[in-house]
């Protein structure tokens, strides 16, 4: 804060010119400006020169949409949506050791296919190859949907699992069939049975969940889209309503010209 | 009740993208004005404002809040600017309308505007524009932030990283030219100015 004003201190002038300077230096400068032409010259030029600048409008677009559009679709890609869920998702409690810790949904699938081809290898070494036309052990009905049938498809491989397992050690003529050894089978398969219906749990929770987000994407769009088609109608009433006031302009000037040479011939 | 940028953001990091559709809507036209007076051209400023929302997503969870969103946002928008004037290597060229159309005018003049105005304000509009190209970066981008975004100087000093009395200098020399170089074009400002 100055007590006096010099001439030629631009950064003062320029924050009297943005009134962003304290009271008391407002008025050191307001009161030098009364008495210094060059400085009262300069602070009128920078003003026309602001007042010009504020007549300088950027040409009108219609951005929203488009801008809003490439937004929402990044932030609909799944990595995106990740980038806020993970912290969340990945955090592991190192409190429990890893094996009670749940199996990733690939692990489960991996597990699921081995399994299958466990099973569909000991039904072979059991039963031999058997030809197309042969019964089944199982019967799937032909017209049940997809999601319906790998539910079914997961149930018969479970049965056939059981059953698997427990002709084994007749098959194989091995005397392993004690009760210890049957009692982790059933443990194992058990185990088997909970990650299948846990993947398939998660995986209808993650099937609601992208249902939702859907759904929330398709309304934002549905309100951005109303919004603009809004803000086009506004904008076409209004052009309309310039258009009509500046033919009317346009008509009472004409007229003004067209009556003034009659009036000067006039006596 | 109209919610906060900071309510926004908060509810967009936790991942309602209704909530950033809203600061979008909110903030598209100040960061698409700022690009088109920066660099001056219209598609390249459209381009710079959509970049300008993804980037602000993507660092969206790292964003503290230290600053205020609008300044962090500003913040990349500005260097998204200056990194399309380093890639161009050139002073901005703005896309002036060579010839006026009388209908497009008639529907840009105001309830009691003249069209005689309407073209007054339009040539100085055009004047102010070529003028604003002659200006360096700095001192462009600094009168860009004042008189068309509100900013104190202590705000512009922060996004353009450098001392208060850096800014200072930059806004006076900046309008000082602006001043001559409209004066030595022949063009009568003030009357311009009052007769707008």
């Amino acid at each position: 804060m100055s007590e006096t004003f010099q001439c030629g201190d631009h950064g003062a002038l320029i924050t009297y010119l943005y009134d962003e300077c304290a009271p008391d230096e407002r008025d050191t400068i307001a009161m030098h400006l009364t008495q210094c032409i060059t400085c009262a010259d300069e602070v009128s030029g920078l003003t026309s020169t602001r007042q010009a600048l504020a007549l300088w409008a950027p040409p009108a677009a219609d951005l929203g949409l488009e801008i809003r559009r490439k937004v929402q679709a990044e932030i609909a890609a799944p990595g995106a949506v990740l980038a806020f869920t993970r912290p969340q998702e990945t955090s592991i409690d190192r409190s429990s050791p890893w094996w009670k810790a749940p199996l990733p949904a690939w692990a489960q699938a991996a597990a699921a296919v081995a399994i299958f081809a466990a099973g569909l290898s000991i039904g072979f070494m059991r039963d031999g190859w058997r030809g197309p036309n042969e019964p089944q052990t199982t019967e799937v009905p032909a017209t049940v949907p997809a999601a319906m049938a790998s539910k079914a498809d997961l149930a018969n491989l479970e049965s056939q699992l059981r059953t698997a397992m427990a002709e084994i050690p007749h098959a194989a003529a091995t005397p392993v069939g004690t009760p210890a050894a049957a009692h982790s089978d059933d443990a194992l398969l058990q185990r088997v049975q909970a990650l299948i219906e846990q993947s398939e749990a998660r995986q209808r929770v993650e099937f609601t969940e992208r249902m939702v987000r859907q759904q929330g994407l398709f309304e934002a769009q549905r309100r951005v889209d109303l919004e603009s088609m809004g803000t086009r109608v506004g904008r076409v009433g209004d052009e309309l309503l310039r258009q009509r006031q500046a033919s009317e302009e346009l008509a009472r000037a004409l007229n003004q010209k067209l009556a003034q040479p009659v009036s000067q011939q006039r006596p | 009740m109209t919610a906060t940028d900071e309510e926004l953001v908060a509810r967009s990091q936790g991942g309602d993208i209704e909530s950033f559709n809203q600061l979008i809507i909110r903030w598209e036209r100040p960061i698409y004005a700022l690009a088109y007076r920066v660099i001056g051209r219209e598609e390249d400023a459209r381009d710079v404002c959509q970049d300008t929302f993804l980037r602000a997503y993507r660092a969206l969870p790292g964003f503290k809040g230290q600053a205020k969103f609008s300044s962090w946002l500003y913040r990349i928008a500005l260097n998204l600017c200056r990194d399309w004037i380093r890639r161009q290597r050139r002073a901005p060229v703005s896309q002036m309308p060579e010839d006026v159309d009388a209908i497009e005018l008639a529907a840009d003049t105001g309830p009691t505007e003249s069209i005689e105005d309407l073209v007054a304000r339009r040539e100085l509009s055009a004047i102010v524009e070529q003028a604003m190209t002659q200006l360096s970066e700095e001192q462009r981008t600094a009168i860009i932030l004042k008189e068309y975004h509100g900013m104190t100087f202590q705000e512009i000093a922060d996004l353009q990283g450098c001392p208060l009395s850096t800014v200072k200098t930059r806004l006076y020399q900046g309008l000082a030219q602006l001043r001559r170089h409209l004066e030595q074009n022949g063009q009568m400002l003030p009357e311009l100015v009052k007769r707008v």
